[in-house]
């Protein structure tokens, strides 16, 4: 039996199971399920241990495939900001919860806190301790002072928004009635629907400056800089702990590191193989400095570190490992293993088996799931009077990010509906309110209703909204390997237009189909063009392109674990 | 290569690299009249040891390597050389990091305390520099003289170093020391010019002035009232100095960074009083008797070897010979053997094949327009993109060019870029404003780890793809961009003129754009005239300003007319500007109507020229009054606006002739479009319109465009004698000698050497 261990360091309360490195990691494990030579074993981070073991036991990842490895048990501060946060978003719901804590929990816990407190004092004898009534005393108490923190809390978010209130109030009723009104309407709303910029202007001193900070912790504690550096202390203090299981692993061979986001993996003394998927900030720099703000710049840096540290790296194509390992950050090319993706399917999620026939595509389901993906879409008012399940459309699944290339794509959509007179609707994945350059696009052209963005789509629906498009569409300028739209299209029979990138022509290398799937990236008219074209032979693309998915098929997801196994043999010899 | 021209370096370096197998090196044998380079002397004794062809070497040897590498000679020394030795000089460093292929070793003798070699490099190259070498891998050498040089450098310096520790070549003088002249000598060169020696120089005096002493090196300018500067003393006499001489000081406690000349004199048995702290007592310096950690400690010491304290002297001299050890040819030469195996085994190494999809793309040019320009500019900007295009396909180096302008389809429908050629692909474009946070985190994102924002906003062309990044250079139409313009890609500026110098009423942003255009890889200029301006106003460096031909359209040639067709109006083309000298102008039509009975129409053509008169600048508002009031003028001047292309030439071919009557500028070429149809011109005579009459060989007809009087006379004699004048129109074969086509050349070649 051969060992070989994952590193695995989410910062706190990361959810794996939004996570696609989570799911990936639950495949590679379960690719080595096949083998009784292999086991892996996982570090992590005692907060990601839970999540770990429920994404593994829902892909049905075998037990003797892996052990997993944590520190015992989580930091109180981290529990008390999980508690936080999961009460923050009960409340969120309903006020209920609040009011239940303040007029049940509250009042009880003070009682029997008050007539713990008093039995405590009047302890005469020395025996005190072999009461019961002592112990329970002091158990009390100590349950008070650990969720003291939580109580204070939310003591003082209560005082916070009584407090803008009443200034609110007050400045309200200096002007007239109609400010008033407003403000009695204002009461009934939570505070954190208020702009925090009509707080800012009722609030100028150095005691609103801090009450506004603890306000922007409580709303999006994620992006405040106290809670980051408070992050950073516990994944420090965590790596620590993880690093001393890691020492007492004397059987593990050789480490997997799945990404480079960890630049403390690189304290593992044992050989070392990253994963490097890519570094995409490096190509699309402008674009990204407007995102995520300092925040993104400082995992930035900690990926910079990572790699500039690393051992052995493996990427999922020749085009990241020369053009970003090797020439952004010199990497040695010997130390570098390319491992290319195997096909992602979808036709299960959408395949019926009915009166005992083999499974097979179902338009019918796949229409139902279809309209109930289309109540995702951010027009909601206009989709909820599509009754025709057969709406003709274009499709592209992706998040909206700088180097997807989106407006290319609306501008060649706009020009086909517009002056081509094509008739299709586009359906994307991504929700434009995060993203402004596609939401400002879609307003400006007047797109809302043609260009259709379905988010959150479970995988039966993705499955249903490929199957059903005439058209898949992929504009992306960058990917760390070859888009999977090209496979998941495909395995539904619907024929693919994609975009002429390095990592694309890596792994479609038919001539045939590189003439009749490519487009420039760079050029609206070229994917127009492309579109237009693919539309009016539609069948003549997809038999092109059916061969090739055939061929690409012959590759499974136990190939790519026994690759990276191969690269871990490897390096272990080193 | 050897790029380094260090006299006293050279005297050992070339020895031991000759004794590690290297037994061809080139040396640069030019060398920049400079005191930077005061150390520097050039040396042809290894050209007979080369063994490459005599033309290569003729031009390797025509090359300033210091201050103008070319891309060609880098070609050259590619096929011939493997490592360079180089240093941190501005062109210098950026074209070898960009073009040798070999690997690059970064010759480091070390700094003052402050600096760091990082530093040095940002600075030099606006951060260009650190993200380039970072580039090469493990083709980058940092070879430090003294181990502790990388200690201060970031990780793409420190984990590339190689200690290649400096030498003491052998002791050339034999005469012995003998210390007859009871004199302190201590070395400071560039006195006067130099700040950091300045201060050096006023602390000895301060310190010593009252012993006898004596101040050896170099001297740009001798100082005034100081009799104990030797200044430039010849080889004999340095060596009698050094014999002569009772003792050095030596006052550096720099931890990286230690002169010459007191291991020189330690060679020369002079002994040496020196501070504490400096590089002298890494090599073996602390404890000597010469050693002082106070400067009363060095005054006591002076003093007692002036007083002849010979066994002090002896005990200094017999023990400061324990740093030469540290230097001597034995143990440096272990050092540079253990040094260079570990680059030849970088160079021997056998490389993985690279797939031939992660090769390099065909390199891509952006031709930016940066504000809505339109009629001759726009033509201008895009027969740029077409010359760039056209040269890179004759030299065999095709490149993509893409033409990118403001995203304003009211200003730049598709019909008005029919006549773009194919190839070139076109991108609208906005200016996008980021914040300096978000300039910060975008150079960081791009690679310039050490770049800072000076300005609080910059500006960025967003064409909602990748803001133009997919293109390896950017050439921007005129300096007129609307801000700071984020330097996360190489530019040229392609810039017309100056002529708010001359037309102060144009008021331009001087400042937002000199900072533009210093920041540039190149400028581009089309006249002699403006590449002066460019030197003397924006106060660019003459090597950044290129001067390339005019790129103007030669229309087809009407249908065949009679040599002797009549024609009943002139085209007088102009725009809106104020220095279109419209006031002399329309007071010289004036003249020609009324007092010289002029026949011929005006037929005015231009961009905002249709109601030039209707709806006046103040500067016009008389003149526009006058035309009002007078119906001969408004009977035969015609306002015909701007028109299409088709309507122009059609227009224009018509013509008897074509009159400009602009003050200054970088010349029309209207006059040129003018000759291609078989119109003579009459024009205002500046710079500008000499130099495009010279190289489309126009004759035009000149006038004194300040004098509405001379203006209106020659209006008369064109009128007179258009005909005639058509004779002395270039032949078509002279105008295609000077087609964009065959001018293409000109323009990639100076392209090409900022990609």
């Amino acid at each position: 039996m051969k060992y070989y261990g994952i590193y695995v360091a989410y910062p706190p309360t990361v959810d794996l199971r939004a996570q696609g490195l989570g799911r990936y990691l639950a495949a590679f494990v379960n690719g080595a399920g096949v083998r009784d030579d292999i086991r892996f074993v996982i570090v992590c981070p005692s907060w990601s241990k839970k999540s770990l073991r429920e994404i593994f036991e829902s892909e049905k990842v075998p037990a003797h495939a892996y052990s997993l490895l944590a520190p015992q048990s989580k930091f109180y501060i981290l529990s008390c900001y999980e508690f936080f946060i999961r009460w923050r978003k009960k409340t969120t719901k309903t006020s209920s919860v609040r009011h239940f804590l303040k007029n049940k929990i509250y009042p009880f816990f003070n009682n029997v806190f008050q007539h713990s407190l008093r039995y405590i004092v009047q302890i005469r004898t020395p025996f005190f301790f072999l009461t019961p009534q002592f112990w329970l005393s002091l158990t009390i108490l100590l349950i008070f002072i650990l969720i003291s923190p939580v109580l204070l809390l939310n003591k003082f978010v209560s005082e916070i928004r009584k407090n803008r209130l009443e200034q609110s109030f007050s400045k309200g009723t200096s002007n007239n009635d109609q400010k008033i009104s407003n403000i009695n309407h204002a009461q009934e709303i939570d505070v954190r629907s208020i702009p925090q910029t009509s707080i800012n202007s009722s609030n100028n001193g150095t005691f609103s400056k801090i009450i506004n900070k603890i306000r922007s912790i409580i709303s999006t504690p994620k992006s405040s800089s106290i809670v980051l550096a408070l992050f950073k202390q516990l994944e420090i203090a965590e790596n620590e702990l993880m690093q001393k299981l890691i020492q007492a692993q004397k059987d593990i061979q050789a480490w997997y590191i799945p990404t480079a986001f960890w630049p403390f993996c690189n304290q593992i003394q044992a050989p070392k193989l990253m994963c490097v998927p890519d570094v995409v900030l490096t190509d699309f720099p402008i674009s990204f400095s407007q995102i995520g703000g300092d925040r993104f710049l400082s995992n930035f840096e900690a990926v910079q570190s990572s790699i500039q540290s690393g051992q052995y790296f493996v990427t999922y194509s020749d085009a990241v490992k020369w053009n970003t390992l090797v020439d952004r950050y010199a990497i040695a090319p010997e130390v570098i293993t390319v491992v290319h993706h195997a096909p992602n399917q979808l036709n299960q999620h959408i395949s019926l088996s009915i009166n005992g026939k083999p499974p097979a595509l179902s338009k019918g389901y796949s229409e139902l799931l279809f309209l109930d993906a289309l109540r995702k879409s951010n027009q909601v008012d206009y989709v909820k009077h599509i009754k025709n399940k057969s709406i003709k459309f274009l499709f592209y699944a992706s998040q909206f990010r700088p180097n997807k290339n989106i407006i290319t794509l609306l501008r060649a959509y706009e020009f086909l509906l517009r002056k081509g007179h094509i008739q299709h609707k586009l359906i994307l994945t991504g929700n434009p309110k995060l993203y402004s350059p596609v939401n400002d696009y879609i307003i400006e052209h007047h797109l809302q209703n043609d260009v259709l963005c379905l988010s959150g789509l479970k995988v039966e629906e993705l499955a249903a909204c490929y199957y059903l498009a005439d058209l898949a569409v992929n504009p992306s300028l960058s990917e760390g390997g070859c888009p999977f739209t090209f496979t998941e299209a495909l395995s539904v029979n619907t024929p693919v237009v994609m975009a002429r990138i390095p990592v694309t022509e890596e792994v479609l290398t038919d001539p045939k189909l590189q003439e009749m799937t490519f487009f420039d990236p760079y050029d609206w008219k070229s994917l127009a063009q492309r579109i237009q074209w693919a539309l009016q032979h539609q069948n003549e693309l997809l038999n092109v392109q059916q061969d090739v998915y055939a061929q690409l098929c012959k590759r499974t997801w136990t190939d790519v674990v026994n690759e990276h196994i191969e690269v871990l043999e490897r390096i272990a010899q080193h | 290569m050897w790029l380094l021209n260090h006299s006293s370096a050279r005297k050992f370096e070339i020895p031991m690299l000759k004794k590690l197998g290297v037994h061809e090196i080139f040396m640069p044998k030019i060398v920049p009249d400079s005191p930077a380079y005061r150390s520097a002397s050039v040396d042809f004794s290894e050209d007979a040891a080369l063994t490459i062809p005599t033309k290569d070497l003729a031009y390797l040897n025509s090359i300033n390597w210091y201050e103008n590498p070319t891309r060609d000679a880098i070609n050259i020394a590619n096929q011939y050389f493997d490592i360079v030795f180089f240093i941190v000089i501005e062109p210098m460093i950026l074209n070898l990091l960009k073009y040798f292929k070999g690997t690059l070793i970064w010759r480091t003798y070390g700094l003052e305390e402050a600096s760091t070699y990082n530093g040095i490099l940002n600075e030099y190259t606006n951060g260009v520099g650190s993200n380039l070498l970072k580039l090469l891998g493990s083709r980058f050498v940092f070879g430090q003289a003294y181990k502790n040089l990388c200690e201060v450098e970031p990780p793409y310096i420190s984990e590339q170093s190689i200690y290649l520790p400096l030498g003491l070549p052998s002791k050339t003088c034999q005469k012995e020391w003998a210390g007859t002249n009871k004199t302190v000598f201590f070395v400071c060169p560039d006195i006067v010019i130099n700040q950091y020696y300045n201060d050096v120089y006023q602390k000895f005096i301060s310190n010593f002035y009252d012993f006898p002493y004596v101040i050896g090196g170099s001297q740009s300018i001798l100082p005034k009232n100081e009799k104990n500067v030797l200044g430039f003393v010849s080889l004999e006499q340095h060596e009698k100095n050094m014999c002569e001489l009772r003792l050095m000081f030596y006052h550096s406690r720099e931890p990286r960074h230690l002169h010459y000349h007191p291991l020189e004199a330690i060679q020369a048995g002079m002994p040496l009083v020196f501070m504490s702290g400096g590089i002298l007592d890494q090599m073996g310096g602390i404890g000597l008797p010469g050693r002082c950690e106070t400067i009363s400690e060095a005054r006591t010491k002076i003093k007692r070897i002036l007083n002849d304290d010979w066994d002090f002297i002896n005990h200094i001299r017999e023990s400061q010979s324990i740093i030469l050890e540290a230097i001597s040819c034995s143990n440096c030469e272990a050092a540079w053997v253990d040094g260079f195996s570990k680059i030849v085994h970088i160079l021997n190494k056998p490389q993985q094949t690279r797939p031939l999809l992660t090769m390099p793309k065909r390199k891509k040019i952006a031709v930016i327009i940066p504000i809505g320009y339109r009629g001759g500019s726009l033509r201008g900007a895009k027969s740029l993109a077409q010359v760039i295009y056209q040269g890179s396909q004759q030299a065999g180096e095709t490149t993509d060019v893409i033409l990118a302008h403001l995203d304003d389809p009211a200003l730049y429908s598709e019909s008005i870029f029919t006549d773009l050629c194919s190839t070139i692909q076109r991108r609208p474009y906005t200016w996008h404003t980021l914040t300096a946070s978000e300039a910060r985190r975008a150079m960081r994102y791009a690679g310039y780890d050490d770049w800072e924002p000076e300005r609080q906003q910059y500006v960025v062309p967003d064409d909602q793809i990748n803001q133009l990044m997919d293109c390896d250079l950017w050439v921007i139409i005129s300096d007129r961009i609307p801000g700071a313009l984020l330097p996360i890609r190489p530019v040229v500026y392609m810039v017309y003129d100056y002529i708010q110098r001359y037309v102060p009423s144009i008021m331009v942003n001087d400042a937002l754009f000199s900072n533009a255009v210093s920041k540039a890889e190149k400028v581009l200029v089309t006249t002699a005239f403006t590449q002066q301006d460019a030197v003397q106003y924006a106060g660019l460096p003459i090597e950044k300003v290129k001067k390339v031909p005019m790129l103007a359209p030669i229309f087809e040639p009407p249908p065949a007319r009679e040599s002797s067709d009549t024609s009943t109006y002139f085209v007088w083309t102009t725009n809106a500007g104020a220095h279109k000298n419209h006031e002399n102008a329309f007071n010289a039509l004036c003249i020609y109507y009324e007092q010289m009975n002029g026949q011929l129409l005006c037929q005015i053509t231009g961009v905002n020229t249709a109601d030039l008169l209707k709806n006046p600048p103040e500067r016009l508002q008389d003149i526009a009054t006058q035309f009002q009031r007078t119906p001969l003028m408004q009977l035969k001047i015609c306002f015909l606006g701007e028109l299409s292309e088709m309507d122009y030439q059609n227009t224009l071919s018509k013509a008897a002739f074509n009159w400009h009557a602009g003050t200054i500028d970088n010349g029309t070429f209207s006059v040129i479009e003018a000759a291609s149809l078989g119109v003579p011109a009459l024009s205002s005579d500046y710079p500008a319109m000499r130099e495009i009459d010279q190289q489309f060989s126009l004759n035009l007809l000149w006038m004194d465009q300040s004098s509405p009087q001379l203006m209106a006379e020659k209006l008369k004699e064109m009128e007179l004698n258009y005909i005639s004048r058509r004779t002395f129109l270039p032949t078509r074969e002279t105008l295609l000698e000077q087609h964009p086509d065959k001018l293409a050349n000109q323009y990639w070649e100076v392209i090409r050497e900022c990609l």
